[in-house]
């Protein structure tokens, strides 16, 4: 078995990907930094009980996603509002990329629906497989699959919106 | 695989090409119109991710969280396996509480709201799932590490599906067997199963029941010395259809003669 990661290490190598994913969640600084902080004091009481230690990531990951189900369930935030494609304008693949930067991403990301940008945060870090995406959200595989290739065509609609706007304003 | 499930892999693993199968790769390289879709798609996604890593994180841990972090481990507790004394309370306890469970349920007690709470809570995600994993070879081990029931016979419309996860669950005082089943794209089915001989009220032997329950759709039936329940909210007919792939009684007539067909063991559950 391999040796469990000192904590050193644990925040150096999952610090900011947690912080990254908390902020996605709540979109408010000083909740996703309490979350992050919680999620490693969790692991320093708790993370000697974990059989597999190179699922520590897992671990981390879950253990904030279930933080904040629980902070969200308090302030009653978490709202199932599936996806309509018409609302945001479904694309057509062939069409041109949009183009990206850090803050029309933040734009974007804030419109989409909780349930779409949880998979979709954890996707683009390119920390966890889809598998792992799902053991961490507690959903299926299949579910997982199918929110993450609707999540994308709703933020490839939304960035050209975003961009559209953006345009049209300049 | 044809060439829609391998888009949805795929597309899953467009930032991680390593965790796609080699069949869906390998169709990839094979369909133009797939290769295309896929080299459009990783690009889009290749340039989101790299947007996300610039976006700014404002705070830095500094050696507080560390401190903290030392404080908390300094101050958990030894983990109560490392306690054989509360270990063997621990199953008194157990023993003591399933025994009770069972002698105490009345006669109209229902373990099938007990269990229903539960699964809503799965369905949810407000109770976590013990192992997502649309290996059922890998379900079978965890259900079996927690010596939690095993399903026997299944209705064969049920064997078809994929996608799975599993939870155990205490209906009764007594662990059940939680397997969730995507039925249709945005519904999911879970099978409830629990040895017969712990409930005072089984369903009766190789007949569904169909019931209603605010917007959900459940069967529930026994067979041998388990008891199943099917639950989703999917539309009715859709539950209906998961018994009717032979027909309604053939099923459990078939499935119940092992000369005639073989059991539908759980190892057989097939993957999309």
């Amino acid at each position: 078995m391999a040796a469990a990661p000192n904590f050193q290490q644990l925040i150096s190598d999952h610090y900011v990907g947690l912080h990254r994913f908390a902020q996605s969640l709540c979109r408010r600084e000083g909740l996703a930094e309490d979350l992050v902080q919680q999620t490693f004091l969790q692991w320093a009481r708790k993370g000697h009980t974990l059989r597999e230690v190179d699922r520590a990531k897992t671990w981390l990951y879950t253990t904030l996603y279930r933080e904040w189900l629980g902070i969200a369930r308090r302030e009653q935030r978490f709202e199932h509002v599936e996806f309509e494609a018409d609302q945001h304008g479904a694309v057509d693949e062939a069409h041109e990329q949009p183009r990206v930067d850090s803050a029309t991403l933040q734009q974007a990301l804030d419109q989409l629906d909780e349930h779409y940008r949880s998979p979709l945060v954890l996707f683009y870090l390119r920390e966890l497989s889809y598998r792992e995406i799902a053991e961490t959200l507690s959903l299926p595989i299949g579910t997982v699959m199918s929110r993450l290739s609707r999540a994308k065509d709703a933020l490839r609609a939304l960035l050209l919106q975003i961009g559209g706007i953006a345009n049209l304003n300049s | 695989m044809n060439p829609e499930e391998a888009k949805a892999l795929l597309d899953a693993c467009t930032l991680r090409p390593q965790d796609a199968s080699p069949e869906a790769r390998a169709l990839a390289a094979e369909n133009a119109e797939l290769g295309q879709w896929l080299a459009h798609r990783a690009a889009f996604d290749e340039s989101v991710a790299a947007a996300l890593e610039t976006m700014p994180v404002a705070v830095h841990p500094g050696a507080g969280l560390l401190q903290a972090m030392n404080a908390a481990a300094a101050q958990s507790r030894r983990p109560l396996y490392a306690k054989p004394a509360a270990w063997m309370a621990m199953a008194a306890a157990i023993a003591i509480t399933g025994f009770v469970a069972w002698f105490m349920q009345p006669e109209d007690y229902n373990w099938q709201t007990e269990a229903m709470a539960q699964v809503i809570q799965v369905n949810s995600g407000d109770l976590p799932v013990d192992l997502a994993s649309e290996d059922a070879e890998e379900l079978k081990a965890a259900l079996a590490q927690a010596h939690a029931p095993m399903p026997q016979n299944l209705p064969s419309g049920l064997l078809k599906l994929g996608h799975l996860a599993c939870k155990v669950i205490h209906v009764a005082g007594k662990p059940a067997s939680v397997i969730c089943f995507e039925i249709d794209d945005e519904h999911e089915v879970h099978l409830v199963v629990m040895n017969a001989a712990s409930l005072r009220n089984p369903p009766p032997q190789h007949q569904p029941q169909f019931t209603q329950r605010d917007d959900w759709h459940v069967a529930s039936w026994s067979d041998g010395a388990q008891s199943y329940m099917l639950l989703t909210q999917a539309a009715p007919e859709k539950l209906k259809a998961l018994f009717a792939a032979i027909g309604p009684q053939d099923h459990f007539r078939v499935a119940a003669g092992p000369r005639d067909l073989p059991k539908a063991d759980f190892l057989a559950l097939a993957l999309r």
